[in-house]
């Protein structure tokens, strides 16, 4: 995993894509123990996205330029297959301007905070995303009142209050 | 069943995995390629024999000094 971050960093000091983030399954276990999943998304911004038709495309000229295959949407990077999505919302865009800076596999890389990626898995809200959130309140580290406050901007109390009860209040 | 061993084993499973969160990630990584072979191979044990699409991450993971990487006490920031 250590050359796949030297790699996505790389796309980075190349300026291929601005910024990005660990999110999904890989930024879930980050926090909570880790169960089975094959794939690292990323989430990320690239410089004038909003108005390339296909904004992904140099990430994709890059891994071919460099003998990395395509499977899917998924680019093999290192032995790794990495699937990179744009910002797809207004709450997706602001996790990633709050990402946390961490370092991992002595490497340094950034992730999205325990309570972004919450609120991301509650307004996805598939089945693998009900059952970690679960597990989020029971074995993570988070700042409850954060949470909440990102639920609450964002609409998504309800669906929260539907799915967990009203446990805090 | 006694309500209170219940409840005592419900505690110590929840401890259980609180303690496997705190986990270095390096060593989460390590678990999760484990659990793909396990998976991968519980597919192939299956009567269909139905292939998996999805394979176990060809990653170097001997880089990984666990004295370089310890877990951070608070992931919240």
């Amino acid at each position: 995993m250590k050359k796949t971050l030297q790699k996505i960093n790389g796309l980075v000091e190349k300026k291929i894509i601005e910024k990005y983030a660990i999110a999904g399954g890989m930024a879930q276990f980050y926090y909570i123990e880790p169960s089975v999943t094959y794939d690292l998304d990323l989430i990320v911004h690239i410089s004038g996205e909003e108005n390339n038709l296909n904004p992904l495309s140099p990430i994709y000229n890059w891994a071919d330029e460099n003998g990395y295959k395509t499977e899917g949407e998924h680019i093999i990077i290192e032995g790794m297959p990495v699937q990179f999505l744009l910002a797809y919302n207004k709450l997706v865009q602001e996790a990633l301007q709050n990402r946390n800076e961490i370092t991992i596999f002595n490497e340094r890389t950034f992730i999205l905070s325990a309570e972004y990626v919450m609120a991301i898995m509650l307004q996805t809200g598939r089945m693998t995303d009900k059952e970690r959130l679960a597990r989020f309140f029971i074995e993570a580290e988070f700042n409850n009142d954060k949470f909440l406050e990102l639920i609450k901007r964002f609409s998504l109390e309800e669906t929260y209050k539907k799915a967990y009860g009203d446990k805090n209040g | 069943m006694d309500k209170n061993y219940l409840l005592h084993v419900a505690d110590t499973k929840i401890a259980y995995h609180k303690k496997k969160a705190k986990m270095a990630y390096e060593e989460k990584v390590m678990v999760i390629i484990e659990l793909q072979k396990i998976k991968n191979e519980f597919i192939l044990s299956r009567k269909d024999k139905k292939k998996s699409s999805k394979k176990v991450w060809n990653i170097q993971t001997q880089l990984y000094n666990p004295n370089l990487n310890k877990p951070e006490p608070n992931r919240s920031q």
